[in-house]
């Protein structure tokens, strides 16, 4: 994670995260990840639909492996909460520079993200591209 | 071409999961969750990743 952030700052990037849930909320998750750039809150969720990410299928969800682990878990005893949120919204990533996202990673499941140095990689190039 | 009025065009979808996309964020205004600050994404950071996650629990 150092090595990625300090990677990321010689860049001269930042990585900013954000949300749908509120303010509240999401400044106890930053917290709690000790997430040391912007965290926004977007609970009109006009990024996600400008990036055109899209709610997953119920069967994505909740697909029998994801079963598996909550009944894993109800079986240690450990308390399964309910969603408290739309649990079909999904996530992305993308690479902005200068107010326009250059390129974007929009899953089509839950637990489809890209992987950091893919990201990495894209940073470097719209800096090369930048300074060029 | 996709997109919501204009703001969005993709261009080509890579063999990766990620796309080269041309996104104007004009417009999008956000409150940053720890201190309310408003983040202007169609004017700045320069350069920045954005990472959007799904819910929290």
């Amino acid at each position: 994670m150092r090595e990625q952030r300090n990677r990321l700052e010689e860049l001269g990037a930042v990585a900013v995260a954000v949300g749908f849930s509120p303010t509240t909320a999401l400044a106890e998750l930053a917290e709690h990840l000790a997430w040391p750039w912007p965290f926004l809150s977007d609970v009109d969720r006009v990024l996600y639909e400008r990036l055109g990410l899209a709610r997953a299928r119920l069967r994505d969800v909740y697909a029998p492996a994801t079963l598996r682990i909550y009944a894993e878990a109800a079986r240690r005893g450990e308390v399964v909460q309910r969603p408290v949120e739309d649990s079909r919204q999904l996530g992305g990533d993308a690479v902005v520079r200068s107010g326009e996202v250059v390129r974007l990673w929009r899953p089509s499941s839950p637990d489809d993200r890209p992987p950091v140095h893919e990201m990495l990689a894209a940073v470097a190039m719209a800096a090369t591209d930048r300074a060029g | 071409m996709q997109g919501d009025g204009g703001h969005c065009r993709w261009a080509v979808r890579s063999r990766l999961s990620g796309i080269e996309a041309d996104v104007d964020l004009a417009g999008i205004v956000l409150p940053d969750a720890r201190n309310g600050t408003a983040v202007d994404l169609g004017a700045g950071p320069p350069l920045a990743i954005l990472s959007i996650i799904r819910h929290r629990y």
